[in-house]
């Protein structure tokens, strides 16, 4: 010790004088402000001191059920909604259709291109059976083609400007709409081996060869999932892509009416449909 | 009050504010005598002290016991308080006619109290040396005041001070050191 410290330790300090009339009226007024302060406040200070108190392991569950209910919370109010989410899901397919016709070969192309167009479907109004091109008169094949999208490119490209794309299974499907001749054209809940192996085995070759040849298509051509949208006409559009991502049937619904037939074919259509009755 | 029974004490306040009397009761006048002789002036460590005893008060559910006594947590904030009154904040926020006239509660004569400050200004023009330091103290920066109070005017221990401040034994006694430099007796 220095004696400039010595010195500094040597000071007279003032006394501090008996305050027990102001000590005991602080004493009674802080302890009586503290009791009117919020409920809340000393509720959050117990959870905070009951928090102090625990094992790491405590803390940490704490803390791990904290995080989890604010990711759940924050989720909930800035995460994707379950319908951005399917229309995500659904422009990811579209792109892998895309990206898969893309590197097809020009004859795979091709030859796609036409399974593709026997199998664009569509219905005259809410109630009556699906139409497909080989309905149509030979002239109105062209115009009803560009209408209804009929081409691979096309349909991609309409499904994927629809604000309301999404994906539903091919179990999900709906059937009432898809029966008849369309239906029976596409395969699609159409039951298969119907005929037992061996009925099967007795049919004539040919015959047998033909059945094979159909089942190998039916395999090629079966949709597992659906692009359901809606189209610039306010038709409900089913486009059907198999496992390889091929774009493989297009459903057009027409829930009023309005599905965009030439008038001649409507008219076509109006009988076929009577005489059915 | 051992460091047992204090602990203990400060646990029941953190359940129940009136257990906090006793904290009050037995560290109120270390606390003010400490202000006191740093500001000067009884009114404003009165102020000040019951606004340290507040705050305390407040955040006991942060006090986390580790074998060093309540007291020094009461320095710290006290410390605080005082350093914010020489930076300039004069706002007091838990006066005691403050605390009374919120909570509406009313003390009948005031010349208790009067006859109380009266005594302790008298004690405190007695202190001539203590004036001459606190107004050498008064020119040094907030960190010199705060060490050299603790260590002259209420005779702590650079152990104890360092407790008190947070900061380590060696820093404590380097800024002590310069401190001296700078003050002329």
């Amino acid at each position: 010790m220095n004696h400039k410290e010595s010195q500094f330790l040597k000071i007279k300090k003032p006394e501090i004088r008996p305050i027990e009339s102001y000590k005991k009226r602080l004493r009674t007024a802080l302890l009586l402000a503290h009791g009117n302060r919020s409920k809340v406040q000393m509720f959050y200070h117990i959870i905070i001191n009951s928090i102090q108190n625990m094992s790491i392991i405590q803390k940490r569950t704490v803390f791990g059920v904290a995080v989890l209910a604010g990711l759940v919370i924050t989720a909930g109010i800035f995460g994707p909604s379950a319908a951005s989410v399917a229309h995500a899901e659904a422009q990811e397919l579209v792109g892998r259709a895309f990206a898969r016709i893309s590197n097809l070969s020009e004859t795979e192309r091709a030859e796609l291109e036409q399974k593709f167009g026997e199998r664009v479907q569509f219905q005259g109004n809410g109630q009556g059976p699906f139409m497909g091109m080989n309905d149509l008169a030979p002239e109105e094949i062209e115009k009803m083609h560009a209408t209804i999208k009929a081409s691979l490119v096309d349909a991609l490209a309409e499904a994927q400007a629809a604000p309301d794309l999404k994906i539903i299974s091919a179990d999900e499907m709906p059937t009432p709409g898809f029966v008849g001749k369309a239906g029976r054209a596409v395969g699609l809940k159409m039951r298969q081996n119907q005929t037992p192996e061996e009925k099967l085995a007795n049919l004539p070759a040919d015959v047998r060869e033909r059945i094979e040849e159909h089942s190998a298509f039916r395999e090629e051509m079966q949709p597992v999932s659906f692009l359901v949208y809606t189209n610039s006409n306010g038709q409900v559009v089913y486009l059907g892509v198999n496992a390889e991502n091929e774009p493989v049937a297009k459903f057009i619904k027409s829930e009023n009416g309005s599905v965009p037939i030439a008038p001649g074919q409507m008219m076509k259509y109006k009988v076929q449909n009577r005489n059915a009755q | 009050m051992n460091k047992s029974e204090e602990r203990e004490l400060i646990q029941q306040a953190k359940k129940d504010p009136e257990a906090f009397g006793a904290i009050f009761d037995a560290y109120y006048d270390q606390i003010f005598g400490y202000v006191l002789k740093r500001v000067g002036d009884v009114h404003l460590s009165q102020d000040i002290t019951a606004d340290t005893f507040f705050k305390a008060l407040d955040r006991l559910w942060q006090f986390r016991w580790r074998n060093i006594s309540i007291l020094s947590w009461l320095y710290r904030i006290a410390t605080n308080e005082t350093n914010q009154y020489f930076r300039g904040d004069k706002k007091r926020l838990y006066s005691l006619d403050r605390l009374l006239e919120e909570n509406n509660i009313e003390f009948l004569g005031e010349v208790d109290i009067m006859e109380e400050i009266i005594n302790q200004e008298k004690e405190m023009e007695r202190a001539e040396d203590w004036i001459k330091v606190r107004k050498l103290l008064k020119n040094l920066p907030e960190k010199y005041q705060e060490v050299v109070a603790l260590r002259y005017f209420e005779d702590k221990k650079i152990s104890e001070i360092s407790e008190i401040l947070g900061k380590k034994e060696g820093t404590i006694k380097s800024l002590l050191s310069r401190a001296m430099d700078k003050m002329q007796l």
